[in-house]
C-alpha cells in the first residue's frame, strides 16, 4: 500500500516536472515572431501558385476527358495562364526582397535561396 | 448578388420548402407522429380508437404472462402511480423482462386493456443505450 | 499479495483519472496562453501536458481492464458488466458496456489522437498548434471532468461473489468492435475542428488547416461510416426483427455527423481549387464536431426516451453546457472573422463540378437537419407544448428517401461535369450512354409489373385529386425502388466510364498497357478514384436497401418436428429440437434443413435458438443448473430430461416468486444465397427466428423473413472501406503540396 502511494507520487511528480520544464529553461523567453509582411506575402503567393497549377491540371484533364469545350478550355486557360504568370513574377520579386531582408537579419549564415519546398525538413 | 447566386438561393429555398412540406405531410400519416405519454397521463384522457399513443412505463414485477404462441404476451405496466394492462402481439424483444422500461404503441381496447402493436423494451440497469434495442419497430 | 495489487490498481486508476484531468486542464490553459503570448515555452508545456494526460488516461483504462480481468467485484462497474463466467474477450469489451467505461474509452481515444497530433506536428504548424492543442485539451478536460465528478469509473462497493454480467445481446463479436469504431469516428472529428478553430483565431485562414487535417477528416469519416454499418449489421443479426435500420435516436446520432462530414469532404475541394466557400467549410467543420458531441450525448444520456431521465441522468446538463459553449463560441468566432474569409473567386457556371458539389452540400446538410429535427422533436415538443410527440420511421423515410435519391443521382453527375464550366454539348455526349442505361433499367423494371405501377400512378393522382398530399407522397413511394435501381445503374455507368476514359488517356499518352495504365491512374489519383469507389459502394448499399425493403417477405408459422414449411422458393424442414445447458444459459435449438423448392437440393442446415440465461442468485435454480451441466453427455436421455426440467423449473419458480428469473435471448439463423445459379436470389437472406418453443412437445413457432439483396449492404460496406482506405493512403502530390506550404509557414514564424 505504502509502496503504491510512493510509486503514484513518483509518477505524478515526474509528469509535473516534465510538463513544467520548458517554462524554466533559459530559452523559454523566446517568442514566435509575427511573420514579416514579405513572408506573409510569400506564403500567400505560394498557395495561389499551387492553386493555379492544380486548376490548370484539372482543366487539361477535363479537356482531355472531353468534359470541356475546346473554346471554353482555351478561354479559361488563357485567363489562368495570365494570372499564373503574374503570380510567378511576383514570387520572384518577393523572393529577391526576402533574400535581401534575410541577409540583413542574419548576416553570418546565408540562407540558401532555393525553392522553399526543398527545405521542408528541418 | 448576381444571377447565379440568386439561382442558388432560389434552389436552396426550394429545397427547404420541399423538406418542410415533406415533414408536415409525413406527420399526417399513420406510424408517423404519436403522443408519448406516461401511464397516468394516458389514463387521464384515453381515447379508445386513437392509435397515436405511445405509452411508457415499467413492467410490473411478475405480471408477464407469455401465451403459448410465443408472440402473444399480456402484462401490466406502471409509472409508479397507476398501472395499465397490456396485450401485445408481435416479436417480443429479448430485452422485455420484469422491471424493463417499455414503450407500447396501440390503442385502448373495449375491455380496458391496451392493445399494442409495437413494443419497445429497454433493459433495466444494463447498457444504458442498447443500440437499436428498440426491437420491434422494423421499417424494413 | 494479489489483493494488495488489486487495491493498488484501483487507487492508481482512480488518481490517474484525476491526474489526467488536471493535466488536460493545464494543456488547455497553457495552449491558449502560448497562443496568445506567442510563447514557445508555454506551447511546449501544453504539448507535453497532452502527452502526459494521454499516459494517465491510458493508465486508468488499463487499471479498469485489470479490474475486469481479476474479477474485482468491489468495483461497481465491474460488478455491473462482468461476471466470473464471462469469456475473456467479453471481459475486455465490458469496458465499454456502460456509461463510465464508455466515456473513459472515448477520452482515451481522443487522448491518443491528440498525442498523434502533437507528435506529428512537433516542428510544423507552430502558429496553429497552441490553439489546436487548447481546443483538443478542452474537449478532453470536459470528458475527464465528467469522469471525475459525475461518473467515476472506479466507484467501489462491498466485495460481491459474482457480477451481474454483460447483457447477452451485447455478447456478440460485432458488438465488441462496433462501439470503438464509432467512437474513433466521433472523436476523430475533434482534430479538424481544433485546427479550424485555431485557423480562425490566428487569422491564418488559408488552406493550411484543412490540408494538415485532410487525412484526419477522411479517417474519422471512414470510421464513423464503418461504425454505422457495423451497428446495423449487429442489429440485423442479433436483434431478430429482420431489419437493420429503425431511425432510432442512437442510429440517427451517428448518421448526422457523417452526413455533414461527407458534405465537408466535398466542399473542401472547392476551397482547395478556387479559394471559395471558406465560411461554409468552417461552418461545416464546426457542425460536424458539435453533432459528434451531440451524438455521444444522445447515445449516453437517454434523453430522447424520456426528458425525465435527462433530469436524473446527471451528465445531461454538463453536455448541454459544453455543446452550447462550443457551438455558439465557434459561431461567434466565425462571425468575428468573416472579414478574413472573403471568397477569392466566384462560381462561373451553374453547370460545373462546383455547382454540383454545392447542391450535394445543400442536400447533405438538409437531410442532417431534418434528421436532427425529427430526432429531437420529442424534446422540442415537450419543451414548447408540454406534450411529448415522437416521430416514427415512416416520416423519416418519407422525407429523406426522395432527397437521398437526388443525392445518389448527383454521385453520378458530379464526376462527369467539368470544373468551372461544362458545356451542354459535352454533357449531352458524356451522359448519353449512362442515361440510356438508366432509362433502360427503369423501363425494364416498370414493365415487369405494368399493372401494379399503373395503378400506383392512378392512386397517386387520385390522392392528389383529393388534395391529400401525404397520401399522394405515400403512393409515390411505390416508384422509389425502380428509380433507385435506375439511378444506381446510371451512376455505375458514369463512374465506370470515368475509369475507362482516364485509362484510355493514359494509354495514349504514356504508351502503357491497359492494366498498367489503370493501376497508375488510380495510384496517382488515389483520392479521386477512391472517391469514385465510395460512390459505387453507395450505389451497392442503396440497391441493398431498396431490394430488401421493397421486395421483402415476412410470415409467421408454427411447426412440429418433421413438418415442412414452404415459403417462397424455399422449403424448411423442422428436423428436431435439441436442448442444451451451456456455461451461462440453457438453450432450445431448432435443427432445421433448408431446401430449394424447385429441385429439392439441400441449401443449408439451420439452427436458430432460444436461450434463457437463468438468474443464478436463486439457489434452487443454481443447483439444478449445475446438475444439468454436470451430466454433460449431450444427447443422453437424462441430460435432455434435466434440461427440460430446467425450463419447467424456471416457469414454476416464476409463478412462485412472482418475478422473472431469467433473461431470454434469441439466436437468429440466416442463410445467404450467393449461388450464381439463381441470379434473382443473389445476396438474398433466408432469415428465421424462433418466437416460441415448447421444450416439452417440441412445437415451435417461427418468424421467417426473405430479405432480397440485403447482403449488398454489407458488401457495399466493404467496398466503402476499400475506397476510403485508398483515399487515405499517402499521395505524393498531396504530400509535396503540404510540405511546401508547411515549410514556408515554418520559415515565416521561426
Amino acid at each position: 500500500m505504502v509502496a503504491g502511494v510512493i510509486v503514484a507520487l513518483l509518477i505524478l511528480s515526474g509528469a509535473t516536472l516534465w510538463v513544467a520544464w520548458p517554462l524554466f529553461r533559459p530559452e523559454s523567453a523566446r517568442e514566435m515572431e509575427e511573420p514579416s509582411p514579405l513572408m506573409a506575402c510569400a506564403r500567400e503567393l505560394e498557395s495561389r501558385r499551387e492553386m493555379l497549377l492544380s486548376t490548370l491540371r484539372d482543366l487539361d484533364e477535363d479537356r482531355e476527358a472531353n468534359k470541356l469545350d475546346p473554346q471554353d478550355h482555351a478561354e479559361i486557360r488563357g485567363r489562368l495562364a495570365v494570372e499564373a504568370a503574374d503570380v510567378l513574377r511576383r514570387i520572384d520579386e518577393n523572393r529577391a526582397a526576402l533574400d535581401s531582408e534575410e541577409r540583413r537579419r542574419f548576416p553570418v549564415i546565408p540562407h540558401p535561396a532555393g525553392r522553399p519546398a526543398e527545405s521542408a525538413d528541418d | 448578388m448576381d444571377g447565379r447566386q440568386t439561382k442558388f438561393v432560389l434552389i436552396g429555398a426550394g429545397m427547404l420548402i420541399s423538406m418542410t412540406v415533406l415533414i408536415v405531410a409525413g406527420m399526417g400519416r399513420s406510424g408517423g407522429f404519436s403522443y408519448y405519454l406516461t401511464v397516468s397521463e394516458f389514463l387521464v384522457d384515453p381515447r379508445p380508437a386513437d392509435d397515436r399513443y405511445r405509452v411508457n412505463g415499467k413492467v410490473v414485477q411478475g405480471s408477464i404472462d407469455r401465451l403459448p404462441s410465443g408472440h402473444d404476451v399480456r402484462f401490466a405496466m406502471s409509472d409508479g402511480t397507476r398501472s395499465l394492462g397490456v396485450h401485445y402481439n408481435g416479436i417480443i424483444p429479448d430485452t422485455f423482462v420484469d422491471g424493463a422500461d417499455v414503450v407500447v404503441q396501440g390503442h385502448l381496447g373495449a375491455d380496458g386493456t391496451f392493445q399494442a402493436h409495437t413494443l419497445l423494451a429497454k433493459c433495466p440497469s444494463k447498457y444504458e443505450s442498447a443500440d437499436g434495442a428498440e426491437g420491434a419497430a422494423a421499417p424494413y | 499479495m494479489e489483493s494488495s495489487i488489486q487495491d493498488a490498481t484501483i487507487l492508481l486508476g482512480h488518481w490517474s483519472v484525476f491526474g489526467a484531468f488536471v493535466l488536460a486542464g493545464w494543456a488547455a490553459i497553457a495552449g491558449a496562453l502560448g497562443g496568445a503570448a506567442r510563447s514557445f515555452a508555454m506551447t511546449k508545456s501544453a504539448e507535453r501536458a497532452v502527452l502526459a494526460a494521454t499516459g494517465f488516461t491510458l493508465l486508468a483504462a488499463a487499471c479498469l481492464v485489470r479490474g475486469f480481468l481479476s474479477d474485482d467485484f468491489r468495483l461497481d462497474y465491474v460488478y455491473l458488466y462482468s461476471s466470473t463466467s464471462q469469456a475473456l474477450p467479453y471481459k475486455i469489451a465490458a469496458l465499454w458496456g456502460g456509461q463510465a467505461g464508455s466515456l473513459l474509452l472515448w477520452v482515451a481515444l481522443l487522448a491518443v489522437m491528440a498525442s498523434i497530433m502533437v507528435l506529428t506536428n512537433r516542428r510544423h504548424n507552430r502558429a496553429l498548434m497552441p490553439w489546436a492543442v487548447a481546443v483538443v485539451a478542452t474537449t478532453m478536460a470536459f470528458f475527464l471532468l465528467l469522469l471525475n465528478v459525475v461518473e467515476p469509473p472506479f466507484r467501489m462497493g462491498p466485495m460481491r461473489p459474482d457480477g451481474v454480467g454483460l447483457n447477452p445481446q451485447l455478447k456478440n463479436y460485432w458488438m465488441m468492435i462496433h462501439p470503438p469504431t464509432l467512437y474513433v469516428g466521433y472523436v476523430g472529428f475533434t482534430i479538424p475542428f481544433a485546427f479550424g478553430i485555431a485557423a480562425l483565431i490566428t487569422r491564418r485562414t488559408g488552406d493550411l488547416w484543412f490540408r494538415t487535417t485532410r487525412r484526419w477528416t477522411l479517417c474519422a469519416w471512414t470510421f464513423l461510416g464503418t461504425g454505422i454499418l457495423l451497428g446495423s449489421y449487429w442489429a440485423y443479426i442479433e436483434l431478430g426483427w429482420g431489419g437493420y435500420w429503425a431511425w432510432d435516436p442512437v442510429e440517427n446520432a451517428s448518421l448526422m455527423p457523417w452526413l455533414t462530414g461527407t458534405a465537408f469532404l466535398h466542399s473542401v475541394m472547392i476551397q482547395e481549387r478556387k479559394g471559395m466557400l471558406k465560411v461554409w467549410n468552417a461552418l461545416l467543420v464546426i457542425l460536424t464536431f458539435c453533432l459528434s458531441i451531440f451524438g455521444t450525448f444522445l447515445t449516453r444520456s437517454g434523453i430522447i426516451s424520456s426528458v425525465h431521465s435527462f433530469a436524473t441522468s446527471n451528465i445531461g446538463p454538463f453536455f448541454v453546457t459544453f455543446l452550447f459553449l462550443a457551438f455558439f463560441g465557434s459561431l461567434v468566432l466565425l462571425i468575428l472573422r468573416l472579414g478574413d474569409l472573403r471568397s477569392e473567386a466566384r462560381l462561373e457556371s451553374i453547370l460545373s463540378r462546383e455547382a454540383s458539389f454545392l447542391f450535394n452540400n445543400m442536400i447533405f446538410v438538409g437531410i442532417a437537419g431534418t434528421v436532427l429535427l425529427l430526432t429531437t422533436f420529442p424534446i422540442l415538443s415537450e419543451l414548447f407544448t408540454g406534450r411529448k410527440v415522437t416521430m416514427g420511421p415512416p416520416i423519416f423515410n418519407m422525407v429523406n428517401v426522395p432527397w437521398a435519391l437526388v443525392l445518389l443521382l448527383l454521385a453520378g453527375v458530379g464526376p462527369l461535369v467539368a470544373w468551372r464550366k461544362a458545356s451542354t454539348v459535352n454533357l449531352k455526349r458524356n451522359f448519353a450512354g449512362p442515361v440510356l442505361i438508366g432509362t433502360w433499367v427503369l423501363l425494364l423494371l416498370l414493365f415487369r409489373d405494368v399493372r401494379g405501377y399503373l395503378s400506383a400512378v392512378g392512386k397517386t393522382f387520385a390522392a392528389m385529386g383529393q388534395l391529400d398530399l401525404a397520401l399522394a407522397l405515400e403512393r409515390v413511394q411505390a416508384f422509389y425502388p425502380p428509380l433507385t435501381f435506375a439511378i444506381g445503374a446510371f451512376v455505375t455507368a458514369t463512374v465506370v466510364s470515368e475509369f475507362w476514359r482516364g485509362t484510355r488517356i493514359r494509354m495514349r499518352h504514356h504508351d502503357e498497357s491497359g492494366a498498367i495504365a489503370l493501376g497508375r491512374l488510380v495510384s496517382r489519383n488515389k483520392r479521386r478514384y477512391g472517391g469514385y469507389i465510395v460512390h459505387l459502394a453507395m450505389v451497392t448499399i442503396f440497391f441493398g436497401i431498396a431490394g430488401s425493403s421493397a421486395y421483402r417477405h415476412e410470415s409467421v408459422h408454427s411447426l412440429v418436428p418433421g413438418e415442412i414449411l414452404e415459403v417462397g422458393p424455399y422449403w424448411m424442414r423442422y428436423d428436431q429440437l435439441r436442448l442444451v445447458a451451456e456455461e451461462d444459459h440453457i438453450g432450445a435449438i431448432v435443427e432445421a434443413s433448408l431446401f430449394d423448392a424447385k429441385d429439392g437440393t439441400v441449401l443449408a442446415k439451420l439452427a436458430p435458438e432460444q436461450r434463457l440465461h437463468p438468474n443464478l442468485q436463486f439457489e434452487e435454480l443454481r443447483s439444478a443448473f449445475v446438475e444439468a451441466r454436470r451430466l454433460g453427455q449431450e444427447g443422453s436421455p437424462e441430460y435432455q430430461r434435466s434440461v427440460v426440467g430446467l425450463f419447467g423449473l424456471i416457469r414454476s419458480l416464476e409463478s412462485r416468486a412472482q418475478r422473472e428469473v431469467k433473461t431470454p435471448s434469441t439466436e437468429v439463423a440466416i442463410h445467404a444465397s450467393w449461388s450464381l445459379m439463381h441470379p434473382a436470389r443473389l445476396a438474398e437472406d433466408f432469415y428465421v427466428i424462433p418466437v416460441g418453443i415448447d421444450p416439452d412437445t417440441g412445437q415451435a413457432s417461427f418468424r421467417v423473413f426473405i430479405n432480397p439483396m440485403v447482403n449488398l449492404i454489407w458488401f457495399g460496406g466493404l467496398l466503402f472501406v476499400a475506397g476510403s482506405i485508398l483515399g487515405v493512403l499517402p499521395d505524393a502530390r498531396e504530400r509535396n503540396r503540404l510540405a511546401g506550404a508547411l515549410a514556408l509557414e515554418d520559415r515565416a514564424i521561426a
